[in-house]
């Protein structure tokens, strides 16, 4: 069940101290409806509180009752196990990383760190990340914070993180 | 402007989560979103023992029109405008909003004082929704429940750190 929309605002004080608050607000409205009733609400927030908005944002929960996800985890998957990924983007210099948690030890190249970056999966997902996922009228591909789209996969290891 | 991130979650055997970000451009719809977020969804569950167990794209708002929006000398944000409002299934609401303007509370109680214009507003914009083009979007409960009653507003105190 995907739930309500989430708003949240951001807050600094004179002494710089932060916190938040969030309201929700239901589904089926655009991007651009959202983005208006964030500024709206967030001017009347500000209205009444002597407190700094220092960011306003909303989140959409996803359906992905179409995807292929397995039905449980499997037996002593962690989410330390991680897959780190770094990525080139079109803007030469310009890096990304990104972390999976929970990997599938079998992805591992015997005897490295390195993923295999010939097993099928992996492989898709790569290609996914570098030359985007076909979507109506159109393909997302991935960027880094900046918008820079992501083309090139520099590596793709195992590593271990405390939870 | 921080472009959108979709945010999945996955969890592990031992019922711990992690999330993990992928970054995309400004343009898409919330459905093309949709349909990126649960294709990716498929090609990230089939390389971990974890499983993912649900996503969400995040997005920032440009909040650069607001007016008025310093924060003031003494302002603090473990000062709270509580407010408790009722859903249209009898479900309980609460807002806390910190860093509230000591100016909107009643003089010798504890209540926010719901006939000041900037509080009557912002019920007013809870309670019945906030105007935006072609529509109306009113806030509502996790469940999407309307809310349409306010049951208090109060001066609040709370450690800071916590939810405002």
């Amino acid at each position: 069940m995907v739930l309500a929309v989430s708003v949240r605002f951001d807050f600094v004080d004179g002494k710089g101290k932060t916190s938040f608050t969030k309201i929700r607000v239901p589904n089926g409205f655009s991007i651009a409806q959202y983005t208006e009733f964030a500024q709206g609400m967030g001017q009347l927030i500000t209205d009444l509180t002597q407190s700094r908005i220092t960011r306003a944002g909303f989140s959409v929960g996803l359906d992905l009752s179409s995807a292929t996800i397995k039905a449980a985890p499997v037996v002593f998957a962690d989410i330390a196990q991680k897959v780190m990924f770094g990525f080139s983007t079109v803007l030469a210099g310009f890096r990304t990383k990104m972390k999976l948690p929970a990997l599938n030890e079998s992805k591992v190249t015997a005897g490295s760190d390195a993923i295999n970056q010939a097993d099928p999966d992996v492989a898709a997902f790569v290609t996914a990340m570098e030359n985007g996922v076909v979507v109506t009228l159109g393909t997302i591909s991935p960027t880094d914070q900046r918008g820079n789209d992501v083309n090139n996969t520099d590596y793709a290891k195992e590593l271990f993180r405390k939870t | 402007m921080p472009v959108p991130q979709v945010i999945y979650t996955v969890i592990d055997d031992d019922g711990d989560r992690a999330t993990t970000t992928i970054n995309i451009p400004t343009g898409f719809s919330l459905s093309q979103i949709g349909e990126f977020g649960a294709a990716m969804a498929t090609l990230i569950d089939a390389i971990l023992d974890g499983k993912v167990e649900s996503a969400e794209v995040s997005f920032s708002v440009d909040i650069s029109g607001l007016t008025n929006n310093i924060a003031g000398g003494s302002s603090d944000v473990e000062e709270i405008g509580a407010f408790k409002f009722t859903t249209a299934d009898g479900y309980p609401v609460n807002i806390n909003l910190p860093g509230l303007d000591e100016g909107m509370v009643a003089v010798g109680t504890d209540d926010l004082d719901q006939a000041l214009p900037a509080v009557a507003a912002f019920i007013t914009a809870i309670e019945t929704g906030v105007a935006v083009t072609a529509g109306t979007i009113s806030p509502c409960d996790v469940g999407e429940s309307d809310i349409i009653a306010t049951n208090s507003a109060r001066e609040r105190f709370r450690a800071s750190g916590k939810r405002g």
